[in-house]
């Protein structure tokens, strides 16, 4: 069994704007340092209210992943990580485990998340994860 | 013969990847962050200057936060109460080089390894890493953080070769 290790990371979100609604995506906000196309991402890790209360960016963290999936998609437009439930993506709900990815260049604002129930979701709350990545060469 | 995949081969060669339950680090060091007031939201509170810790020096393998259900008191001067599940949930730990970039925002609770399932986590910077350019900040503090606790971090390391 084998677990990642962090080389860098940086906490990106998926802001909850305008109006919760089922079925309607909410993209990754610009992240100027990791918008140029010249990062590997490698693992990635959800967390709820629980394990991180406020963004470093000051906004509260939605209290639920049971009503989350995620997409992530590559450079190439290619949604490579489709739909998958956040509830998956969170390390205590994996036994510490953090989820790897095949490392691939990655277009941060073109990934978004998904409403699949509106429960307990706010507008303006934001679905928090940390993106563990590496410089392209 | 022992059959790999590629992609592991890969993950583990660069160092993005590493066995659960292998090597750790050649030593191990507890630092700790009393706080003299009562900590406010944006603040950074960086980290006493550490030689050791230092990339010249040691390079990191894996960091820990020992919270309050792991050990009640911390054995500072005079003695403090490391940080509630709760309350790490409110802060952030960044590892800075040189020149105070952040390489890593790591949110404390996720460094609890209790609540990983006893899986510590694993580091490995390319950069060089000055420990006392390291902070931690808090973003919210709706669970109050005062001058009774302190954050206790269990670091190991090895060193570097000369």
């Amino acid at each position: 069994m084998n677990n990642l290790i962090i080389k860098r990371s940086q906490q990106i979100e998926f802001r909850l704007t305008g109006s919760i609604a089922t079925g309607k995506r909410y993209f990754a906000t610009d992240i100027p340092n990791l918008s140029r196309n010249n990062v590997v991402a490698y693992g990635i890790e959800f967390f709820t209210a629980t394990q991180q209360a406020t963004t470093p960016t000051g906004n509260t963290v939605v209290s639920t992943s049971t009503g989350i999936a995620v997409t992530l998609r590559d450079n190439k437009k290619q949604e490579f990580m489709y739909q998958v439930p956040m509830y998956t993506l969170i390390r205590a709900n994996n036994a510490g485990l953090i989820v790897l990815l095949k490392p691939r260049i990655i277009n941060l604002t073109d990934c978004y998340v998904q409403i699949t129930n509106t429960s307990s979701l706010n507008v303006g709350e934001s679905v928090a994860a940390n993106l563990y990545y590496d410089l392209v060469d | 013969m022992r059959i790999l995949s590629p992609l592991i081969e890969y993950l583990t060669v660069s160092k993005k990847m590493k066995q659960v339950g292998s090597y750790e680090g050649a030593y191990t060091k507890s630092v700790y962050l009393p706080f003299t007031a009562s900590a406010l939201v944006g603040t950074q509170y960086y980290l006493q200057p550490d030689e050791v810790l230092d990339s010249k020096n040691n390079f990191l393998t894996t960091i820990e936060m020992v919270d309050s259900g792991t050990n009640a008191t911390a054995p500072t001067t005079p003695t403090t109460d490391p940080l509630s599940p709760g309350q790490a949930a409110q802060g952030y730990l960044y590892i800075c080089n040189t020149k105070r970039e952040i390489l890593a925002s790591l949110p404390l609770y996720t460094l609890i390894r209790r609540l990983n399932a006893g899986k510590p986590q694993y580091l490995y910077f390319d950069e060089p890493v000055v420990w006392q350019n390291c902070f931690i900040q808090f973003e919210s503090l709706g669970t109050a953080i005062n001058a009774a606790h302190s954050v206790w971090l269990k670091v190991t390391y090895s060193p570097v070769e000369k």
